[in-house]
């Protein structure tokens, strides 16, 4: 008997998204008596950002993620044992080894049949994991997907780097992937790498490359009077921006060519929330009208690679998504790594029923 | 784009008058040259004259005549 997997007669799409954020928050007032009032105003239009959330000592990104996901399951009545294929994006992993991916099941009471296996590319994740998943899906290699995201980046930085402390917050989320007709869902995907900025977003210390030390501890003060070591994120924003406003338009024009659509039949754009002011210049060189957009960052800050189904989930409770609306979504950022996808919105989000 | 409607949008990006930012103004004296400016200043370039140039282009510059080189051949004579 054959033990190839049969191909899905059909695409596949997200049915469902929850997130979950911490309570706590670091507000733009706090961060006005840290780095004073002036550089703060200065951040805020720069960034757009006012408040992020942060979590508490001992909590993980994969708590957050686990709290959206048992929403989701709970909210949307689905079988846990319907699920075959986990995958949890994080860069903040509760360990090194195992994968966070592993733990999650435990704690989700997920069936042994399950595939589980973290991805670990900040900004672009929640892109690549969904193209994993539609791919697994579509191969019949698995048949229904949660892809969780977490992180707690805030961990990471330096109190007194004021280039990334105002900018990041502490997330996760929980998506729903599952079959869906030809045609509707997932319309097709376009993945990039750039290795060679791969210095301008990074923690230098702590992995095997170059592990912790007294010497990696050492606090060093840039011109612009910002505090970090080699143990904390560094993140050279000029050229971020620079990557950012080079490589989305592109991605972009080259996605929708290739699915033979025009910008003008895409309903929603949906961005990495990293910076409103980035994004607003995105927005412009791309000539999308403002009723195409939607963002989400104001309050909760820079989540990493959960800013993409947070956004996404706002646009949706705020109908901005629906049957046959065409959504783009494009991550980018730390690799450096970029992920985009049109979905053509399901006619129906709910799960195929069983043959009786 | 003329130097002169650059050098205008510029100084007014930096809230100087336009007379106030000369070639051999150094940027170092100018209060608002900061990281913030520095990426308006990218996106006034990339808007107004189709350059996306090299943020060391900019953080490196030691004057403002030395932006106008780096973008000159964007721009009308």
């Amino acid at each position: 008997m054959s033990s190839s997997p049969t191909k899905l007669e059909g695409s596949t799409s997200i049915l469902a998204v929850r997130y979950a954020l911490p309570e706590l928050t670091l507000t733009h007032e706090e961060l006005e008596s840290r780095f004073g009032c002036d550089a703060m105003k200065r951040v805020l239009f720069g960034t757009g950002i006012r408040n992020r959330r942060v979590a508490s000592d001992g909590v993980c990104g994969s708590d957050f993620a686990y709290e959206a996901a048992s929403h989701l399951l709970r909210e949307e009545a689905i079988d846990r044992d319907s699920i075959d294929l986990l995958i949890m994006c994080t860069q903040t992993p509760d360990y090194f080894l195992p994968t966070t991916a592993c733990v999650l099941h435990e704690r989700l009471s997920l069936k042994q049949s399950c595939a589980c296996f973290d991805i670990n590319l900040g900004c672009s994740q929640y892109v690549y994991a969904l193209s994993v998943a539609h791919s697994m899906i579509t191969a019949g290699v698995a048949t229904l997907a949660l892809v969780l995201t977490g992180d707690t980046v805030t961990r990471t930085l330096h109190p007194h780097d004021r280039a990334v402390v105002p900018l990041m917050g502490d997330g996760g989320s929980a998506t729903l992937v599952g079959p869906t007709p030809l045609g509707q869902g997932f319309l097709g995907f376009k993945l990039g790498t750039d290795g060679s900025g791969h210095r301008h977003l990074m923690i230098p210390a702590g992995g095997f490359r170059r592990p912790h030390s007294v010497e990696t501890a050492q606090e060093t003060t840039d011109g612009d009077g910002n505090v970090r070591s080699q143990d904390t994120l560094y993140m050279n924003g000029a050229a971020i921006f620079h990557f950012s406003i080079s490589v989305v338009p592109p991605t972009i024009y080259e996605l929708l060519a290739e699915l033979g659509l025009g910008m003008e039949q895409i309903d929603l754009f949906l961005f990495h929330q990293a910076n409103k002011y980035m994004l607003d210049y995105l927005v412009r060189k791309l000539k999308i009208p403002p009723e195409k957009t939607f963002y989400f960052l104001e309050e909760v800050g820079n989540t990493s690679g959960s800013t993409l189904p947070i956004v996404l989930r706002e646009a949706w409770s705020a109908g901005k998504i629906g049957p046959g609306k065409r959504v783009l979504l494009i991550g980018f950022g730390v690799g450096l790594s970029w992920a985009a996808t049109v979905i053509r919105w399901p006619d129906s989000t709910a799960l195929p029923q069983p043959a009786g | 784009m003329t130097q002169k409607q650059f050098s205008t949008q510029f100084a007014e990006m930096l809230n100087l008058e336009p007379d106030e930012l000369t070639s051999d103004r150094t940027l170092d004296s100018i209060e608002g040259w900061d990281s913030v400016a520095l990426l308006s200043a990218m996106v006034l370039i990339d808007a107004e004259l189709g350059l996306t140039v090299r943020p060391d282009t900019l953080s490196k510059a030691r004057t403002f005549g030395d932006i106008i080189a780096a973008v000159s051949s964007k721009l009308e004579s």
